[in-house]
């Protein structure tokens, strides 16, 4: 079952959790052909100031997707996502780092339930306004 | 600096794409999902057919895309995209702003299929001026 099903205002969805690692950025990358190096070349990143590679933003946006995806168990689907990319989420080449995505129910206006999300990487908030909209199917 | 009145310009698809099975099952595989997944259980997914017309739009502004960083996205579907469909990305400059030596701009793509609106899209995407 949906854990949106019969759900109200305030109520809170299971946390999903996941990991990023180099070869998830490779192929989201080759996916979505986003190849910008900050996500694939170490040297590269560090030579513009970042402190390592890179997740690619739309990559913590489509996790935050995947988790809605499985709150929506095909009873429901997602007519509207917003998400703004308030901080990089590093991915270092010989460990994984974790990502947490949590949702609450924002507001029900006919049949839409607003999902409010929290992205969390590394005990910060990587994604911020994280929106979306569901109905059911 | 990217001139105030870029704003109301259309960028109208010159070619379409095709949405693909391999190309779904790519995306859906990159992110952890199931060989099975649908495009309507994939929200970012339209993601594949409107950074490309960005970054072709981009040079045409006077923009670097090795600059640009992702500020904020939206995604509104209409409906969902179908394999085998042709989609065709016509974009429209809502907003350019200049702040601390970057140029930010916010691009809308309407997915079309046909004359049909399928998904509605905005980027807000930050060109990092030279240090």
């Amino acid at each position: 079952m949906s854990a949106l099903s019969g759900i109200a205002i305030g109520d809170e969805l299971p946390t999903e959790t996941f990991q990023l690692d180099r070869a998830m950025l490779s192929n989201y990358a080759k996916a979505s052909g986003d190849l910008n190096p900050i996500h694939l070349d170490e040297a590269f990143a560090k030579n513009v100031g970042l402190p390592n590679v890179i997740a690619h933003g739309m990559l913590t946006m489509a996790l935050a997707g995947k988790a809605l995806n499985t709150w929506c168990n095909k009873e429901f689907k997602v007519v509207e996502i917003f998400a703004r990319f308030t901080k990089p989420v590093v991915v270092e080449a010989t460990s994984t780092t974790s990502l947490e995505v949590s949702g609450k129910i924002g507001e029900i206006i006919d049949g839409k339930i607003r999902v409010d999300l929290t992205v969390i990487s590394n005990e910060q908030k990587v994604l911020g306004m994280t929106r979306a909209f569901v109905v059911e199917v | 600096m990217v001139a105030p009145d870029l704003v109301g310009r259309k960028f109208l698809g010159t070619q379409t794409q095709r949405v693909n099975q391999l190309d779904l099952t790519a995306f859906a595989t990159s992110i952890g999902e199931t060989a099975d997944t649908q495009i309507s259980q994939l929200p970012t997914f339209p993601i594949c057919f409107t950074l490309n017309e960005a970054e072709r739009i981009a040079p045409e502004l006077g923009l670097d895309w090795s600059r640009v960083v992702h500020g904020d996205q939206r995604f509104i579907h209409h409906r969902f995209l179908k394999i085998d469909e042709e989609v065709r990305a016509d974009s429209e400059i809502e907003a350019v702003k200049s702040m601390a030596g970057n140029e930010i701009l916010t691009l809308r793509s309407d997915l079309f299929v046909g004359d049909e609106l399928v998904t509605s899209t905005w980027s807000t995407l930050v060109f990092r001026g030279q240090q």
